[in-house]
C-alpha cells in the first residue's frame, strides 16, 4: 500500500511529464471524510457480537447501525454506502440473528453472477465458521452444483447462494422438492439491484413476483435486504424490482480518505477530423508513474479486447515491471483469481487490468488508484470503478481517460456530472408485455392460478385477461375454479432472463469436424449482430459469420484474425399505432406514442479498429422483422425548415465558384437542353439554376466540385427543394446521431436499448423532416417515454455540446463522420438545433 | 378481455404449435368418461374420483408368465435391502405406474392416471384412478391414500425418479400428506439395469416386455410419448374414446411388471445353470451375488458358465477377478489359480499380478513368480496410460521383480 508520499510522487510525475500534462482537463478533489461509528447493538446475539470481535469489529459504522435499527422494525432495506463500506454485513447481523435465534429459519441469497456468489459464500463461512453453536449450514446452488449434493441442499440448507437465473429455472419450478427451505423462509437479500434494470430487470422483477406467490403458498412472509450503486432512483427500483416498499439507507458511514479525481483527454492529432491518440496508449504512458512507484492500480477498460490490449502494450512498454502487470476476467478459475488477490495483497502484482465486470463487489480489497480507459456507460458504473481506489485514510487518485465516444467527449466537457449529480435512473417495466406473459406462464406452472388471485402489483383485469388469454390458445386450462398448466414441456425452461424473446439462435463453430455451440444470441438481436459477413467478438476472439440459418436458429462462425469491425446498415419503416401525448414546441413537434416497427438489415459497413476508416461495405439477404413498441417523435415545422434553407445557402453559397463558373453553367444548360432535370419544366431562353449534387464547399477543389456529373439543370422551385432535402438530411442525421449517443446516457440505459433515427421526408408528418426514437425491447420498457420528457431540456445542453466540439465539420465525437450520409452536416445541425431552442 | 390488449398479445407472436389447426369439436357428455370408459364415481373424503377396476385369476398368463410370485422373494428382497417388515409381507405390496401431463418433472406435471395392482385372495386385483378434470385431484390422491392402506411397499419401473417423487409433489400442493413415505420400494428398472446392460439395446419397459416376457401388446396400444397430448385433447374436446389407449398401456405396464418380479424370482435364484445357458445371462448375477456376500452361491453359477477357452470374448473378466480373490481371500487355491491362469492366458493384466503374487509368497516358486511378473511389466509399458500413472505402475511392478530375484537368489536350490 502506498503512502501519500508515493501517491504525491506519481502526480508530480504527471505533472512534469509534458505529454501528459497538458490534457488533464479536469481535477477535483474530494476531502477526507473521518469514519461516523455506532455502538453494536445491545441486543446483538452474543455468539454474533463474540465473532465480530474475532474479526476485529468493535463497532459498527452508522449505516451497518442504522440498518439493524431498520431490520429490527421489520422493514424492507437498500442500502447504497460505497465500495468497502461493509454493506454486507447491513443484512448478514439481522439474518443470522433470527437464525440463530431460530432454529427453522431460512435465508436466500442473490447476487447477479456464479462467480460473486461463490466468492460471497466464503465470505460468510468464515463468519459462520465463528460461530461454534450455530446451525446453520450455508451454499451455493446453481449449474455447477454436483446432483449428488443438490439433495442435501434442498433439504438442510438455511442460508441458499444462488442467482435469479437459477432461482428462475431450477429452483422455483421445482419447489414442491424445496418443501422445507421455502416453510421456514424469512428473508431474501438482493445484492446490486441497480444491475437489474432495462430488460433483464424486468425478468428479475416477475421472477420476485413469482417467489412472492411460492413463498405465499408456505405461509412465509418476506422481507427483502437490497445493495445498490448510487443511482437516482434506489427507492423506487426496489420497490419495483419486489413489490414491496422499502426504506433507503443512503449514509456512508464508513469514511474515506482524500480523493483526487481527473478526466484526462488525449491530444487530437487531426484536429479537422476530430481524431485524438488512442486512450490506451495514454493509459500506458500514465502507468508510468504509477509503476515507478508500486502505487497499487486497477485499470479498467470497456472490452475484454481491450484488456489484452492494454496489458499487452504495458507489458512491452515496461518489461521490468511485467511480472507485476495481471488481467483479470470474469472467466478465470476461483484459484486464480485468488492468486491476483493474494498478489495484491503482499505487494507482488501492482497493476490489475479488467473490464466492468470487478466493479461487482469481487473482493479484491481496496486499492490506490484507478484508471478508467474510457467512460463505461453510466455514472453508477464510474462511481464504483472509482471508489475501487480509496483507503480508509490514505490518498488515492482516479483517472477517467475519454475516448472519441460523443458520451465521453461529453463528459468531458460537463464534468460537473461527477460531482455529486446523479442523471440516472434505472428503468424497469415489470408489466411489458411480452415479458409478462412468459412469467405468467412460468407462474401457472408452478402454481396454478385460482379464480380469486393476485400476481404481484399486475392490475386484477390485466391479470384474468391475460390468464383468458392464455386459455383461449389452450397453454392454461380453466376448470373447478383454477388455471391449469396445459403443455407437457415446462416454460422456464426455454425462457433466459437476458433478453427479450424467447427464441435463441446458437452460434457455432468447428471444433474437429463437428459444430459446437459456444454461445447464443436472442433472435431479434442476431439479424444485427451475427448476419452472414458480420464479424463478432466472443471473448475476445474474433470470428466472422459465415452462416445464418433462421429455420434451424443457428449461425456458423469461423475464427479470423482481421483488424475491423462491422456495422449493419438497417432499412427501417416505421407505423403510428397510437398517438398518446403530442405537444408543440417554437419550432417543431414533440410526441410520443405506440409504434409498428420493421426492420431489416440490409447490408455493412466494414470499419477498421482505433482509425475508424470505412474499408468497405457489403450487402446482406436477411427477412424484415415486425415488433410493436413505445416511442418519440420530433417534428421540424415548415418555417423551421424554410429558415434552414435560407441559413443553409448562406452557409453553402460562396461568393466565388471558380474562374470557369460561367462557362461550365453554359456547358450544363446546354447538355440538359435548358430543362429542369427533375420536373421537366422548360423556360425557353431563360436560364435556369445549376446545381451541385454534392455541395461545393465538401471537395477540396473548385475543379472537382465542378465536373459535369455533379451539375445538374433545376428549375428554381425544384433547385430550392433539393437545397432543403440537402441542408435538412445533414442537420436532421447530425442530430439524430447526437441524440442516439447521448439519449442513453441520460436514461442510464444499454446504448441498444433505444434506437433513434432521422427520416428528413417522413411519410408519417406529411413529409416533414423528423427524429424518431423508440425502444428496441418489444413492447417498450419506458425508455422513449422518458426521453420524450427529456429532450426539451436535453437541446440546449446538445447544441453546446456541438459547438464546442473543436472538429470542422463534423466528427464521430460530436454529429457522426464526416462524408456520413456523403454530407459533413456540423453547420446544417447547429443550424437546427440553434432554431428549435431559441425559436 | 380488452380488445386492445388481446390485439397486442397476437402481434407480439405467442406461439402456441397448433395455432393453426381448426379447435376441435366438444362433445357434451356424449362421450365423456362415464359413458365410454366402464368404471365408477367413488366417493373420498375430499371429493370425488373415478376409479377402474379389474380382476385377474391365478391362472392368468401375462405372455409366457404367471401375475403372482412362483419363485423365491429372498434374493430380491436382499438387492432393494426391503426392511423386515416389508421383507415377509410381499403380498401385501402394491404395483404403480403414473401417466402424466409432463415427462420432465417440475410442480406444474401431475398425474391423471395412476394404475396399481395388488394380490387378492386367489389371483390380482388391477385399479385406475383417472381424472376426469384437474379440479378432481385432491379427490384422487385421498382415493390413492385409502388405496395404501396397509400396504408395506411399492414395486415400480423407474418410480425411485419419476413416479413417487411426482406424486410426492402433488400431495405437498395439495397440503396433504403423502402416503409413500417410509415404505420400502422396489425399482425394477434398476434391478434390469443391473441384469441385462449387455443382453440386451436398452432397458425400456416395452423392450424387456418383448425380449424377456415375450409380451405382445395389443392394437389399442399407444406409444407413451403421444400420453400426454391425448389427455390435453381429452380436456378440450371431452371425448374419452382415444383414451382407452392411454389406459391399455398403462394397464399393460402394471401387469408386466407383475410378471417381471415374478420372473426375477424364479431366474435370480436358480442354483442350477442349464448348460445351453448364455453366460450374458449369468455373469451379471453373479456379480449381485457378489455384492450380497453370497459366495458360495456365486461360485456355483461361476463355475458352470466360466468356459475361458470355449467362449473367451463372452467372459466378464471384472467377475472373474472378483471371484477369483474370493477365492483366494478362501485360501481355495485350485480356483484362484485356474481362474488366474486362464486370465493371464487371455492378456488380463491381473492374471499376471496375482499369479506373481501366489507363486512367491503362497508357492515360494520364485521362477514361476519371476515369469508372471515379467509378463506383467511387459504388458504394462506397452500400455497407454498417462506418464505419471505409467511410472508408479512401473515402480511397483519392479520392485516385485527386485524382490524375486533376492529370494530366488537367497532360495536353496
Amino acid at each position: 500500500m502506498s503512502s501519500n508520499v508515493e501517491v504525491e510522487a506519481v502526480l508530480q510525475g504527471w505533472q512534469e511529464n509534458p505529454n501528459l500534462a497538458p490534457n488533464f482537463i479536469f481535477a477535483t478533489s474530494i476531502p477526507k471524510v473521518d469514519p461516523t461509528y455506532s455502538e453494536i447493538p445491545s441486543d446483538l446475539h452474543p455468539d454474533l457480537v463474540a465473532a465480530l470481535r474475532a474479526t476485529g469489529i468493535h463497532q459498527l459504522y452508522s449505516h451497518q447501525r442504522t440498518a439493524w435499527n431498520t431490520a429490527a422494525a421489520g422493514k424492507n432495506m437498500v442500502i447504497t454506502s460505497g465500495t468497502a463500506s461493509g454493506k454486507s454485513l447491513c443484512y448478514y447481523l439481522p439474518i443470522l440473528n433470527e437464525l440463530l435465534l431460530n432454529p427453522s429459519a431460512r435465508a436466500l441469497l442473490l447476487f447477479p453472477t456464479k462467480a460473486l456468489a461463490q466468492d460471497q459464500l466464503n465470505k460468510l463461512l468464515a463468519l459462520v465458521d465463528l460461530i461454534p453453536a450455530a446451525n446453520i449450514p450455508c451454499a451455493t446452488y446453481d449449474g455447477d452444483t454436483s446432483s449428488l449434493h443438490r439433495r442435501a441442499i434442498r433439504e438442510s440448507a438455511r442460508i441458499l447462494i444462488t442467482n435469479p437465473d437459477m432461482l428462475h429455472l431450477g429452483i422455483l419450478p421445482h419447489h414442491t422438492q424445496w418443501e422445507a427451505f421455502f416453510s421456514g423462509l424469512r428473508f431474501v437479500v438482493i445484492d446490486e439491484i441497480h444491475t437489474y434494470r432495462g430488460v433483464f430487470g424486468s425478468h428479475v422483477a416477475n421472477v420476485m413476483r413469482r417467489l412472492d406467490r411460492v413463498a405465499n403458498f408456505y405461509h412465509s412472509r418476506l422481507k427483502f435486504y437490497m445493495t445498490s450503486a448510487t443511482i437516482g432512483n434506489a427507492a423506487e427500483l426496489a420497490a419495483k424490482l419486489t413489490g414491496s416498499q422499502a426504506v433507503l439507507i443512503e449514509e456512508d458511514g464508513a469514511g474515506h480518505g482524500e480523493k483526487a479525481f481527473f478526466i484526462y483527454n488525449p491530444p487530437l492529432v487531426n484536429e479537422r477530423l476530430g481524431i485524438r491518440k488512442s486512450a490506451i496508449y495514454e493509459a500506458v504512458e500514465i502507468s508510468n508513474s504509477l509503476l515507478q512507484q508500486k502505487t497499487q492500480t486497477i485499470i479498467f477498460t470497456i472490452t475484454r479486447r481491450s484488456v489484452e490490449l492494454t496489458l499487452a502494450a504495458l507489458q512491452h512498454a515496461y518489461p521490468s515491471h511485467a511480472a507485476r502487470v495481471r488481467g483479470y476476467r470474469s472467466g478465470y478459475l476461483p484459484q486464480d483469481r485468488r492468486e491476483i488477490e493474494g498478489g495484491l495483497r503482499n505487494n507482488q502484482v501492482s497493476t490489475v487490468v479488467a473490464t466492468s465486470a470487478l466493479e461487482l463487489g469481487i473482493d479484491i480489497g481496496a486499492l490506490d488508484a484507478a484508471v478508467l480507459v474510457g467512460y463505461p456507460g453510466t455514472i453508477a458504473s464510474t462511481t464504483q470503478q472509482i471508489g475501487r481506489a480509496g483507503r480508509k485514510a490514505q490518498k488515492s487518485l482516479a483517472v477517467l481517460i475519454a475516448t472519441p465516444e460523443p458520451i465521453d467527449q461529453f463528459l468531458a466537457r460537463n464534468p460537473a456530472y461527477f460531482l455529486g449529480l446523479s442523471p440516472e435512473q434505472a428503468l424497469i417495466d415489470p408489466d411489458n408485455l411480452s415479458i409478462l406473459i412468459n412469467h405468467l406462464q412460468c407462474a401457472a406452472f408452478e402454481l396454478p392460478f385460482t379464480d380469486n388471485d393476485t400476481y404481484g402489483t399486475l392490475a386484477r383485469d390485466d391479470l384474468y385477461g391475460l390468464l383468458e388469454f392464455l386459455t383461449e390458445k389452450g397453454i392454461l386450462h380453466h376448470s373447478g375454479g383454477q388455471y391449469t398448466w396445459m403443455q407437457s414441456n415446462y416454460p422456464s425452461a426455454t425462457l433466459s432472463l437476458r433478453s427479450a424473446s424467447a427464441d435463441r439462435v446458437d452460434l457455432k463453430r468447428l471444433s474437429g469436424d463437428t459444430w459446437e455451440v459456444f454461445g447464443t444470441v436472442d433472435r431479434v438481436s442476431a439479424y444485427w449482430m451475427v448476419h452472414p459477413e458480420a464479424i463478432y467478438l466472443h471473448e475476445a476472439v474474433t470470428y466472422r459469420v459465415d452462416e445464418l440459418n433462421l429455420t434451424d436458429n443457428y449461425a456458423h462462425l469461423t475464427r479470423v484474425s482481421e483488424d475491423y469491425y462491422t456495422e449493419p446498415r438497417e432499412a427501417l419503416s416505421i407505423e403510428i399505432l397510437s398517438r398518446v401525448e403530442e405537444v408543440t414546441h417554437a419550432g417543431f413537434q414533440l410526441g410520443r406514442g405506440e409504434l409498428e416497427v420493421t426492420n431489416q438489415v440490409t447490408g455493412y459497413r466494414k470499419i477498421k479498429n482505433h482509425s475508424r476508416e470505412i474499408l468497405g461495405v457489403g450487402s446482406v439477404d436477411l427477412p424484415a422483422y415486425t415488433f410493436d413498441t413505445t416511442g418519440f417523435w420530433m417534428v421540424i415545422d415548415p418555417t423551421s425548415v424554410e429558415k434552414l434553407r435560407l441559413a443553409g445557402k448562406w452557409l453553402n453559397d460562396p461568393n466565388d465558384y471558380g474562374a470557369d463558373w460561367d462557362a461550365i453553367r453554359l456547358a450544363v444548360r446546354q447538355r440538359d437542353n435548358n430543362t429542369c432535370q427533375n420536373c421537366g419544366k422548360t423556360f425557353g431562353m431563360e436560364p435556369l439554376h445549376v446545381h451541385h449534387i454534392v455541395p461545393f464547399r465538401l471537395f477540396s477543389s473548385a475543379a472537382e466540385a465542378n465536373q459535369a456529373g455533379n451539375l445538374v439543370t433545376l428549375c428554381p422551385d425544384c433547385h430550392r427543394r433539393a437545397e432543403e432535402r440537402a441542408y435538412v438530411r445533414s442537420g436532421l442525421t447530425g442530430l439524430a446521431y447526437a441524440m442516439r449517443h447521448l439519449l442513453p446516457f441520460h436514461l442510464m440505459c444499454d446504448s441498444r436499448d433505444l434506437d433513434v433515427h432521422a427520416d428528413p421526408i417522413c411519410t408519417l408528418f406529411d413529409l416533414q423532416p423528423a427524429i424518431i426514437g423508440f425502444d428496441s425491447t418489444p413492447g417498450g420498457i419506458g425508455l422513449a417515454y422518458a426521453a420524450y420528457q427529456k429532450i426539451p431540456a436535453l437541446l440546449p445542453e446538445l447544441l453546446k455540446f456541438i459547438q464546442q466540439c473543436p472538429c470542422a465539420d463534423g466528427c464521430p465525437s460530436c454529429i457522426g463522420p464526416a462524408g456520413e450520409e456523403g454530407y459533413g452536416g456540423k453547420a446544417e445541425t447547429l443550424a437546427i438545433l440553434e432554431l428549435i431552442t431559441h425559436g | 378481455m380488452d380488445d386492445s390488449l388481446k390485439a397486442r398479445l397476437n402481434r407480439l407472436g405467442i406461439k402456441t404449435g397448433a395455432d393453426e389447426i381448426a379447435a376441435p369439436p366438444v362433445h357434451s357428455g356424449e362421450f365423456s368418461i362415464e359413458t365410454v370408459i366402464p368404471g365408477e364415481i367413488i366417493q373420498s373424503v375430499f371429493g370425488p374420483c373415478y376409479r377402474i377396476r379389474k380382476e385377474f385369476d391365478k391362472s392368468h398368463a401375462h405372455g409366457s408368465l404367471s401375475l403372482m410370485i412362483e419363485g423365491e422373494i429372498g434374493l430380491v428382497a436382499d438387492w432393494a435391502q426391503l426392511s423386515p417388515a416389508g421383507r415377509s409381507s410381499l403380498e401385501d405390496f402394491v404395483y404403480l405406474d403414473t401417466e402424466t401431463t409432463g415427462l420432465s418433472g417440475g410442480a406444474g406435471s401431475f398425474a391423471f392416471l395412476v394404475g396399481l395392482s395388488r394380490y387378492k385372495a386367489g389371483g390380482t386385483e388391477f385399479t385406475q384412478f383417472l381424472l376426469r378434470d384437474p379440479s378432481e385431484e385432491r379427490g384422487m390422491l385421498t382415493a390413492l391414500s385409502e388405496y395404501m392402506h396397509g400396504a408395506h411397499g411399492v414395486v415400480t419401473y423407474n418410480g425411485k425418479a419419476f413416479d413417487i417423487p411426482l406424486l410426492n409433489s402433488r400431495y405437498v400442493l395439495h397440503r396433504l400428506e403423502s402416503p409413500f413415505t417410509d415404505l420400502d420400494h422396489i425399482d425394477l428398472l434398476h434391478l434390469a439395469r443391473r441384469m441385462w446392460k449387455k443382453k440386451l439395446a436398452s432397458r425400456r419397459l416395452s423392450n424387456v416386455e418383448t425380449e424377456i416376457l415375450r409380451v405382445e401388446r395389443g392394437q389399442d396400444e399407444v406409444p407413451g410419448y403421444l400420453v400426454p397430448q391425448m389427455y390435453f385433447d381429452y380436456l378440450k374436446t371431452r371425448d374419452a374414446r382415444p383414451l382407452a389407449g392411454v389406459l391399455y398401456h398403462n394397464e399393460m405396464d402394471v401387469l408386466s411388471m407383475a410378471a417381471l418380479l415374478n420372473y426375477f424370482t424364479i431366474n435370480l435364484t436358480r442354483s442350477e445353470v442349464p448348460v445351453s445357458a448364455s453366460p450374458d445371462d449369468y455373469y451379471p448375477l453373479v456379480s449381485l451375488l457378489l455384492d450380497l456376500g453370497r459366495n458360495d452361491e456365486a461360485s456355483k453359477i461361476f463355475l458352470s458358465v466360466f468356459k475361458p477357452a470355449e467362449h473367451s470374448q463372452s467372459v466378464d473378466w471384472d467377475v472373474a477377478r472378483r471371484i477369483g480373490n474370493v477365492y483366494r481371500r478362501a485360501a481355495d487355491w485350485e480356483h484362484a489359480v485356474m481362474v488366474y491362469q486362464a486370465a493371464a492366458d487371455n492378456y488380463q493384466e491381473f492374471g499376471w499380478g496375482e499369479l506373481a503374487k501366489y507363486y512367491e509368497h503362497v508357492a515360494r516358486n520364485y521362477d514361476g513368480a519371476l515369469y508372471y511378473a515379467e509378463s506383467q511389466l511387459k504388458y504394462v509399458a506397452a500400455l497407454d496410460l498417462g506418464p505419471f500413472t505409467m511410472q508408479q505402475k512401473l515402480k511397483e511392478i519392479q520392485k516385485r521383480i527386485d524382490r524375486i530375484k533376492i529370494r530366488q537368489k537367497n532360495s536353496p536350490v
